[in-house]
């Protein structure tokens, strides 16, 4: 199974992407996969297992993020 | 054949002058655009016209995620100095007056008695008597002292049930005078605020938040120091601004709708991405200014001296922004400006400077003035220059 974070934009793709590098998080920027609905045509993979406390630090920052698995 | 050899001589003065000009910073059109540029800019725009490429959002390869990380950090970078705390109230446009047309067409203004200043370049007016044409709006200006700056203290009186904005510009194009933004969003209290920042935005402190502005158009190829065709705005409510534009934005693509978040909302069309590698670059590579506060002051203080010139500008020093105007007693506008650059290669503005309110408030329509505006990078011998050829036109 791989998990991706959704983002509205590509504004916040990048907001988002600067937050995970300064808090050390890894994560690979891809094309969201065809079957997941997304504002946005950029996502972040990253690991499954730590999907949701990367979640919980980027909703902290004021990012609205969601979680997809496929 | 003299008429030949005459016109000869006049292109090889024309030459010599353009020549001379190109070695020397005697470019005072600073207001028009920007120039010199900072290095970096040339330099970024074209790597990104030749080794770059890829475009903002579209898929997720690498040259896409440089070029997206470029065009946000350019956005981050223009709040911060906007002194705002979110960079999604941040728009790009190609242009201030484009940005003044995305918020004045795009706003409910219907049965709206709008105030403006007195210095109002027809990237505001113009628009807004469009609007007035078709029945949609009222405007009118804002008391103001002789140097164009609103006074406060009449404001109240300008208001009405149907006040339903105010626009101010910043800086003025035409003699400098900065506007107390501040005090005028007090005195408006609720009404909504726009400042055209098309001259102040990079030279001036601008705080959208601290001051109350809930709109500002601004430009990059002028005081930011970036390439043409780059600017923006800030929108305290964007959501009450309807785009100007619609197309693909690279998100929400089901849909034949505008997305109505930000800033996506307002980015139709892949935006002017060269150009705003360059901005970016003016951002980051922002020249210390090679004269001083006084050293201005001093320029402004000699010309005022000279026999038979005019200075035009804020009444006050602590309100002058880096432009002004002069007038002579015994040339036009035009001549006086042609005069400065054939016999001493200096480049400035004649004419109306497109702010015919502004000269109506100063009293000089309808000849106009000749315009001069400085950049970071006049040396103070550069301004003894400018005095000099002024004292030499006289003579």
């Amino acid at each position: 199974m791989r998990t991706v974070l959704l983002f509205q934009s590509i504004h916040k793709v990048m907001k988002a992407e600067k937050i995970c590098k300064k808090e050390g998080i890894e994560y690979t920027i891809i094309p969201v996969p065809k079957h997941i609905s997304s504002e946005c045509g950029m996502c972040m993979e990253v690991e499954p297992e730590r999907a949701e406390a990367y979640k919980n630090i980027l909703e902290v920052k004021q990012l609205e993020v969601t979680i997809a698995s496929f | 054949m003299l008429k030949l050899l005459l016109r000869q001589a006049q292109w090889f003065i024309h030459d010599r002058n353009l020549n001379e000009s190109m070695s020397a910073n005697k470019y005072f059109d600073n207001c028009s655009t920007s120039f010199p540029k900072p290095e970096a800019v040339a330099t970024e725009t074209v790597r990104y016209l030749t080794e770059v490429g890829g475009n903002y959002g579209r898929s997720s390869y690498s040259r896409v995620l440089e070029v997206s990380r470029t065009v946000e950090t350019c956005r981050d970078e223009l709040a911060e100095l906007l002194h705002c705390a979110d960079s999604d109230q941040v728009a790009f446009a190609q242009n201030a007056t484009h940005a003044a047309n995305t918020i004045l067409q795009g706003l409910d203004l219907n049965g709206a008695h709008i105030l403006i200043s007195p210095m109002e370049h027809n990237a505001i007016a113009r628009i807004l008597n469009a609007l007035q044409e078709q029945g949609k709006i009222t405007f009118e200006t804002l008391p103001a002292g002789k140097d164009g700056r609103v006074d406060i203290a009449q404001i109240p009186d300008m208001i009405r049930d149907n006040t339903k904005l105010v626009i101010v510009n910043h800086a003025s194009n035409v003699n400098g005078v900065i506007q107390p933004i501040k005090e005028i969003k007090e005195a408006i209290g609720a009404i909504p605020f726009m400042v055209d920042g098309a001259q102040s935005f990079g030279k001036e402190r601008i705080m959208v938040e601290e001051w109350g502005i809930d709109y500002l158009a601004f430009t990059g190829h002028k005081a930011l120091l970036g390439p043409t065709g780059t600017g923006g705005f800030y929108a305290r409510n964007p959501e009450l601004i309807r785009p100007l534009l619609y197309g693909g934005t690279g998100s929400r693509s089901e849909s034949l709708e505008m997305p109505d978040f930000l800033p996506d909302r307002f980015q139709a069309g892949t935006p002017n991405i060269a150009g705003i590698y360059g901005l970016l670059a003016a951002l980051e590579n922002r020249p210390e200014p090679q004269h001083s506060s006084s050293d201005f002051k001093q320029l402004l203080d000699q010309i005022r001296e000279i026999e038979g010139i005019t200075l035009w500008c804020a009444d006050d020093f602590e309100n002058q922004c880096e432009v002004f105007s002069i007038t002579h007693r015994d040339l036009n506008s035009s001549e006086l400006s042609w005069r400065l650059f054939q016999d001493h290669s200096i480049e400035t503005r004649p004419g109306l400077h497109c702010a015919p309110l502004a000269h109506e408030t100063l009293g000089t329509m309808p000849v106009g003035t000749c315009r001069i505006s400085l950049s970071p990078y006049h040396t103070k011998e550069d301004l003894d220059y400018l005095v000099d050829c002024l004292k030499k036109l006289e003579a």
